[in-house]
């Protein structure tokens, strides 16, 4: 087992309005506009925005395009280059972009010097199309400690839009970068980003007949790798807890399948109870207290809800069909969950005391391994049906299905902290076998993009975002 | 009986007589009421103050008849003016300076000797006591001094020459001449019978409000051609929860060329940005509309050569 430990961090906000006012929209105006005959910013007429509309000017048809945004590259403070504010700049620039709704512009197209005394030359950057604009610069704290600072700009409106510094330990740049493109993210978007987080997944090796699985966790986007265990007892259905550094999932130990927990901090495991004739399938509940899974007996499965913290087990719904992957809603008032009462695998939905189940997917074909999003605005699942398998997402109450996207095997769809992009696996035949990806997919559809992880992977399970 | 009859009848007779006689008497005062009101319109010659006009006419009224003759009034505009009309000798040269006073109205008038200049020092003339008068000739407007609307004292020309008296210009029928007709006719020749009071309210936006925009200066046309002109410079995120119910309203202020230099969100859609969502929204609409290239809007000829502020309607 290996220890994981996340490095101490902090973070001081450095600048307010007052970079921003000297060059603020005001200041430009009057300029421009030729001082005190220039038309102040005018109130608008009285009533609301529906009554104001006839009259308006209106703009719609509005197209789905990402933001462009320039990254200038992090020099040092003197403002020479700079290896890790190169390598900073990359991640933050490879995180907008993964998220489909930013494009980072070429760097070779920026004019030299677009950045005098920290303040941009603004012609430079909107001659690019640039909507924002990323600066920073890096500099040694001593002891160590590398300080980061950087800046958001709003080309277009020629004003800062956040600034913040950050010290940290000099390794730990690449989580460093993340942060501040979450932060850019969060500016320009309305939302927390996703960058700053892992995925726990299980490491695939060895031959389609022997593999040796493990469990691994990495960055999400595949850096900082580690594996958690030694390949000696398969490991599967890895869940990340949504509050805390644990993990659940199942090893098959003595070749019996049973549901573990694995803490991140101190690399400890430990079983969760041994009910039936093995147990699968485990998901957390919103607060981390408590672990939903599927026990098995008697040839059926029940969905049970155990209690963590030393309480007892609670059957959610019986024995008599196929009962697995069960998923809390977001509020944990709800539970999805794949079952074959109806005949063949469909989705419901039921309360979290097992009451009132009610299927919602009635396409033609299976649907398994449902997963609400922490937006709780959709469900994603793996559907098969004659044309293959498909990842899916639906309305909880099973309206609005779509299919994002189909493959040979394509499975176990999870959601990013802030519901925007799902992450899968897909296998692909090959002449040994089939290989086996992590793969990511914005909610709609687009900028799929594959994981580079350092084997075969699969079984992607989505944590928090880090603090 | 007859006697205190006859006495009666008498005395009867006598009383009558003497009301005839008091009524014959008071019959004279009517018309001096009449010539009273009049005296009102001749303080209308005060241009300024036509409220104190107003005033002064109904205090003023029943002594105004003696009022005229107050004696510093006779000597400060004396009857004489209108012989000034033909042209006075040439004065003497040397006082010309002396000359300004031009008050002191009979021209023939030499300055009289002061009668005490020897006792200190020349230097102190006494031109210091005119202004007074003046002041007091226009508190006290005689109604009967209607000649004096006569050019006062015309300023004699150091060319010797005679001002022109009466020119054809007026009768000139060229556009300048017909303008300044008419604007002689539109002169308020009434004193306004309404004063502004700020205390009882009233229009508070009256004579426009600054608040207005240009839009109402475009056509349908107009405002669909700039709409379609920023329309490819506008993207929204259509992740975004609630994405279907945004609209937001920016004021947009544009120069003489028509570019786009400042848009900002509207007053009745500030209060939605503290919704973080709704604040990214309206963000990339002003970064549409503010894009170099579609902030140049096609605006019609008339609008270009000042700033415009235009109100926009976004939507997805």
């Amino acid at each position: 087992m290996t220890r994981f430990k996340l490095p101490p961090f902090s973070r001081r906000r450095i600048i307010g309005a007052g970079a921003a006012t000297l060059i603020g929209p005001s200041a430009f105006a009057q300029s421009v506009l030729g001082g005190g005959n220039a038309t102040p910013a005018p109130a608008a007429p009285s009533g609301g925005s529906s009554s104001s509309g006839g009259s308006a000017i209106n703009v719609s048809g509005a197209q789905n395009q990402p933001i462009p945004i320039a990254i200038a590259p992090f020099g040092d403070s003197s403002g020479g280059s700079s290896d890790t504010g190169a390598q900073i700049t990359n991640v933050i620039g490879s995180d907008l972009t993964h998220s489909g709704l930013f494009r980072a512009l070429d760097s070779s197209s920026f004019v030299p010097n677009s950045v005098n005394n920290g303040t941009p030359v603004w012609q430079n950057w909107s001659i690019l199309g640039a909507q924002g604009l990323v600066t920073g610069d890096v500099a040694d704290a001593g002891g160590g400690q590398l300080r980061v600072e950087f800046r958001l700009w709003s080309v277009q409106q020629q004003t800062m839009l956040t600034g913040t510094a950050y010290t940290t330990t000099a390794d730990n740049w690449r989580r460093l970068a993340h942060i501040i493109a979450d932060s850019v993210y969060q500016q320009m978007i309305g939302e927390k980003g996703y960058f700053n987080s892992r995925v726990a997944y299980i490491s695939e090796t060895g031959t389609t007949t022997s593999p040796i699985r493990r469990l691994a966790v990495m960055d999400y986007d595949g850096a900082n790798n580690q594996f958690l265990t030694d390949g000696s007892s398969m490991a599967i259905s890895p869940q990340y807890n949504p509050v805390r550094q644990q993990l659940a999932f199942v090893s098959f130990q003595g070749n019996n399948p049973r549901v573990y927990l694995f803490d991140l901090q101190t690399g400890s495991t430990r079983l969760v109870g041994a009910y039936g004739d093995m147990t699968i399938g485990p998901r957390f509940s919103p607060d981390g207290n408590s672990l939903l899974m599927s026990v098995s007996r008697n040839g059926g499965s029940a969905i049970v809800k155990v209690d963590l913290s030393g309480g007892g087990m609670t059957e959610l719904t019986d024995y008599s069909s196929i009962n697995v992957t069960p998923c809390y809603s977001p509020d944990g008032s709800q539970i999805v969950f794949n079952s074959d009462r109806d005949g063949n695998q469909q989705l419901f939905v039921m309360g979290a005391d097992g009451s009132g189940a009610k299927r919602i997917s009635f396409g033609p074909g299976r649907y398994a391994e449902p997963c609400w999003s922490p937006r709780g605005d959709l469900i994603t699942y793996t559907f098969w049906g004659s044309g293959g398998f498909s990842i899916g997402v639906m309305a909880p109450d099973g309206t609005g299905e779509r299919i994002l996207t189909q493959g040979f095997l394509v499975e176990n769809s999870t959601f990013c902290p802030n519901g925007r992009v799902i992450m899968f696996d897909r296998q692909s035949p090959t002449a040994s076998g089939h290989d086996s990806r992590l793969v990511t997919i914005g909610i709609d559809g687009f900028n799929e993009q594959t994981v580079d992880t350092p084997t075969y992977g699969s079984d992607p399970s989505w944590g928090p975002l880090l603090a | 009986m007859d006697r205190d009859l006859r006495r009666g009848v008498t005395i009867s007779s006598l009383v009558h007589a003497a009301i005839v006689i008091a009524a014959i008497v008071a019959l004279p005062l009517q018309p001096l009421d009449t010539t009273a009101e009049e005296s009102v319109d001749v303080d209308l010659v005060g241009p300024t103050a036509p409220q104190e006009a107003l005033n002064t006419g109904k205090v003023a009224a029943p002594s105004n008849l003696p009022v005229p003759h107050q004696g510093p009034l006779a000597v400060a505009q004396p009857k004489p003016q209108p012989i000034e009309a033909p042209p006075p000798p040439p004065p003497p040269p040397p006082p010309a300076p002396e000359q300004k006073p031009s008050t002191t109205p009979p021209a023939p008038a030499p300055p009289p000797p002061p009668p005490t200049p020897s006792e200190q020092s020349t230097p102190t003339p006494p031109p210091p006591p005119h202004p007074p008068q003046k002041l007091a000739s226009i508190v006290q407007p005689p109604q009967k001094q209607t000649p004096e609307k006569q050019p006062p004292a015309p300023a004699k020309s150091p060319t010797h020459q005679q001002h022109v008296v009466k020119t054809p210009a007026p009768l000139s029928q060229n556009v300048l001449n017909t303008l300044m007709k008419l604007q002689a006719l539109q002169k308020q020749t009434q004193p306004p019978t309404h004063v502004y009071n700020p205390d009882a309210g009233g229009a508070p936006n009256g004579g426009g409000s600054p608040n207005s925009t240009a839009n109402s200066g475009l056509s349908g046309a107009d405002r669909d051609a700039i709409g379609n002109h920023v329309r490819p410079c506008w993207s929204v995120d259509a992740g975004a929860p609630g994405l279907d119910g945004f609209s937001v309203m920016l004021l947009v202020t544009t120069d003489p060329s028509g570019t786009v230099r400042q848009a900002v969100v509207a007053p009745q859609d500030q209060d939605k940005m503290s919704d973080p969502y709704f604040n990214a929204y309206a963000n990339r609409a002003i970064d549409a509309v503010m894009n170099y290239q579609c902030a140049t809007l096609p605006l019609p000829s008339y609008m270009l050569g000042q700033n415009q502020t235009f109100l926009f309607h976004f939507t997805p």
